[in-house]
């Protein structure tokens, strides 16, 4: 068997099986010259294996717990500022949905005709949705579908970062 | 506490208590400090890099699984980070396969007389810093680290062989020029 570099390099970090090994040893022993070239590799190794680890500052552990830490407060406020917004999301939601249902109850007649009752829910709804995108109120819709859509868009920006960190990995 | 493993760290942090994430910094943080110091030739890139590493590592603890050793998933993190950083620098990145030439240049430049009477850390100090990208993560992971030939694999994403010829390669050097030099009886 022909006793190359890349053996004496496998035999060295034990990658060689039984048998190889067998004749690495035969061959180390026959052969000053190979020897010689197995110790120079050894103690290169020798070398490789016995250097120093370079050091940090000495703070360093501290600081990086500092930055968690700081970071794990600033993902509070911005839990904190998420769940603000979306309740006054809600807030918003629930106000323009009992604004209607008022808008309806109040324009029905005090005795209610079961017969009438679907024709006059429709006809007070018809009348309720034409009342408010008429010009006067267009203004104030526009105003909560922006709102709407720019947290819809923080949202968007904040998924998207997310996923940007994960893919960094 | 510094004996817990690696894995009960993690479950503690996962847990809420984030002031043991320290531990585990103070286990990596040298090792980890020497192979971005090899790699980006630099130490104040190399700090900036490490804190950053151990923040994504911590960030992103609910995602390991497990499944590998925690030095492994670590590893991806500072490999992957400090290649970012060298192609941020405009840095050449190497191919799978380094190129030889590398290795050679470095071969003839520490046989140069003026470092004949350089004491042997320093020369090994001075080579390893010099290794390309690859080759001294390689030999970090290998020496300092004592990862197995197979992590370094999964770490790098290149194949074992590519990892071995790498290892061989960087030692094969270091022989080379000590051995040339005759500075191994300084060493023994």
């Amino acid at each position: 068997m022909n006793i190359n570099n890349e053996m004496l390099n496998n035999y060295l970090d034990g990658d060689l099986n039984f048998n190889e090994v067998d004749e690495v040893k035969k061959a180390l022993g026959s052969s000053s010259e190979l020897k010689k070239e197995f110790d120079d590799l050894n103690r290169a190794h020798n070398i490789l294996s016995k250097q120093k680890v370079c050091q940090t500052k000495n703070d360093f552990t501290n600081l990086v717990m500092q930055k968690i830490s700081k970071k794990s407060k600033s993902e509070n406020e911005q839990k904190i500022f998420l769940i603000t917004i979306l309740s006054i999301l809600c807030i918003i939601t629930v106000g323009i949905i009992g604004f209607i249902l008022y808008q309806i109850v109040s324009t029905m007649p005090s005795t209610i005709d079961s017969t009438n009752t679907i024709s006059s829910l429709s006809k007070n709804l018809n009348n309720f949705f034409s009342d408010l995108f008429s010009k006067n109120r267009l203004t104030l819709l526009g105003s909560i579908l922006s709102f709407v859509m720019l947290i819809s868009a923080y949202f968007l920006f904040e998924l998207q970062k997310h996923s940007r960190k994960n893919l960094m990995i | 506490m510094k004996n817990l493993t690696d894995v009960e760290i993690i479950e503690s942090v996962k847990k809420g208590n984030a002031a043991d994430y320290a531990i585990l910094i103070d286990r990596y943080k040298n090792n980890a400090f020497s192979m971005l110091k090899h790699m980006l030739k630099n130490d104040f890139d190399a700090e900036e890099v490490l804190m950053d590493c151990f923040l994504k590592a911590f960030n992103n603890l609910n995602t390991f699984k497990f499944e590998s050793k925690f030095s492994t998933w670590f590893y991806k993190i500072i490999y992957n980070t400090a290649l970012t950083k060298l192609a941020n620098q405009k840095r050449k990145i190497e191919n799978e396969m380094f190129s030889v030439d590398d290795l050679n240049y470095l071969e003839s430049k520490y046989m140069a007389d003026e470092l004949v009477k350089d004491n042997i850390s320093n020369v090994v100090k001075k080579v390893i810093e010099e290794l390309p990208e690859k080759n001294a993560a390689v030999v970090t992971m290998f020496y300092l680290e004592e990862m197995k030939c197979e992590e370094i694999s999964e770490v790098l994403k290149i194949s074992l062989s590519n990892v071995k010829v790498m290892l061989h390669r960087s030692r094969n050097l270091l022989k080379e020029i000590i051995g040339k030099r005759n500075l191994f009886e300084e060493v023994l």
